[in-house]
Formats: structure tokens, sequence, C-alpha cells
């Protein structure tokens, strides 16, 4: 799984291109995580909107590639769709992450990067 | 038992109707026990279910429960094996989802349902759970869930209700 990068605003944001993270990609996003957080900024904000569905494999790699983010460094979330969120909240893993509604704090989020333009 | 080899997603796939005047649903589908195979299954039960024109909630639900139910099938029940196949028959009427899901893999753990508890996240970073979360979920978006184990098949049956009829 691709993954898209960008460093702004003093963190790391990732963003996944793809609308699933399922068992069949669980892995590879995993695997993706890792490699797109093993440079730059400590802080690091995962921004799921164009994600429309998670199952419960996919809940696990996100826990899995913020623990290997390592130094005990938490992963943020941006902009979960309303079945995402659901799960999240279901399993309590909403109380685990730092989740953000939108980006529009983030200085330099909304340009490029194939980021929603809010204009 | 030796189910058919067959290279296609959807080996079977039958009565797909729906009446209009009284929202009703009958559809089965046979896929093979691929975490591939079930990603395109939900896919194409969401396109059998799109003409009933239900929320966007409740078809969400559905497909995160079989989700759930459909790689548990493939990771636990036919874990270690070749893929097997699952039989499912999905059926919408009187505000409701009714699902049975079949398959030949091996027997639930003791012959009964996991319980699907909470995971414990009052922990430390490194000891998060990366797994657990999936039977919470099917017994918390389901209601009537039943298992029943008989002649070397594993039968799943739920109902997700509309909530909001």
């Amino acid at each position: 799984m691709k993954l898209e990068i960008k460093d702004t605003g003093g963190a790391r944001l990732i963003t996944v291109p793809e609308a699933r993270i399922d068992a069949s990609v669980a892995i590879r996003f995993k695997e993706a995580m890792v490699e797109a957080a093993k440079e730059g900024p400590e802080r690091v904000i995962l921004d799921l909107s164009n994600v429309d569905f998670i199952d419960s494999s996919g809940l696990g790699a996100v826990v899995a590639s913020m623990k290997l983010l390592g130094n005990g460094r938490r992963l943020e979330l941006a902009r979960l769709s309303p079945l995402v969120e659901k799960v999240f909240r279901l399993t309590r893993m909403d109380s685990v992450f730092t989740i953000h509604e939108d980006l529009t704090w983030l200085a330099g989020a909304a340009e490029g990067g194939g980021m929603k333009n809010a204009s | 038992m030796h189910p058919e080899t067959n290279s296609g997603v959807i080996a079977a796939r039958e009565a797909c109707e729906s009446d209009r005047a009284g929202l009703r649903l009958d559809y089965r589908m046979q896929l093979k026990a691929t975490p591939e195979d079930v990603r395109k299954a939900l896919g194409e039960l969401c396109e059998a279910v799109r003409p009933l024109g239900l929320p966007a909630e409740l078809t969400g639900t559905v497909e995160l429960v079989l989700a759930e139910v459909l790689n548990n099938i493939v990771e636990h029940a036919y874990a270690g094996a070749n893929a097997g196949h699952i039989d499912l028959r999905a059926r919408y009427m009187d505000s409701g989802f009714r699902f049975e899901i079949t398959d030949e893999g091996s027997e639930m753990p003791g012959g009964m349902l996991p319980v699907g508890e909470h995971v414990d996240l009052d922990t430390d970073l490194n000891a998060l759970p990366e797994g657990g979360f999936g039977w919470y979920l099917i017994h918390d978006l389901t209601e009537n869930l039943q298992y029943h184990r008989a002649s070397g098949r594993n039968q799943l049956r739920f109902t997700i209700r509309n909530k909001r009829e």
C-alpha cells in the first residue's frame, strides 16, 4: 500500500489514499506505516479521510503501527469517516489515540499531497 | 466432502430479488475463504443491498459484521488448510437482516461462540492489544446470534435490525 507523506507544521502527515484498511491489506498497511514514519518529525498524524471502511484487522494494524513508531510515540488520527469513527468508539480505541476532527489547525495541511482543499 | 474447485470468487450466486413495495431481499453467494475474496464478496453484497435504499449506518454495520465473521472463518476455521468455501445467505425482511453463514472448517474452540469481551486498554503502549476486537464487534452489533455445528459444518445465524424503522 502506498501512503502519501507530507511534513508540515512540525509534524509528519501521513495520508491513506485507499478507501479500505481491511484484513486483505492490514499487513501491507502496517509495513507502509513503518516505512512512512521512520524518518521525519517525531509527531505523526494519520489522515484517514479517504478511508470509508476499517475492520478489526485494520484496527489492529493501526495499533501495531503506533507501537512500531518507537520511543513511546503516540500516533494521532485525523478526519475519521462515520464507520471508522464507530469502530474506534465501540472498541474504545478512541481513548488510546488523539483524534482530530479536522486538520485546519495544522499549517499547510490543506495544500497539495492529495488532500481535500477547503476553499 | 470435496467442494468443487472454482476459480471464480463467487462460485454460486442465486436468487437476488428485491420487491420494491415490501423491501425484501433474498441473496445467496458462495465464496472462497481468502481475505481477497472476502473483500470482493462484501462489495457484491453491498451492490445487492443498494436497491433497498437503506441508511448508510445500517449498511456500514452489515459490512463490518460480515467482514468480521468471514475473516474469522478465513483465519481460524480454515487456518492452515486449503481455502475452503463459505456459503452466505442474506435476507432482508420486516426491517431487518437475517444472515446464515456456513463453512466446512474446524469447529469453534469448545464448540461454543467466543465471548467477545472488551479488550483491556488500561495498559502500557507496548502492551496494547492488536486483536481480539472482532467478536466483541459481532456480539455488540447483532441480535439472536446462534452457532450450530453439525455434519462437519459450522453455521452462524444472526440478525441486524434497521433501528430507524
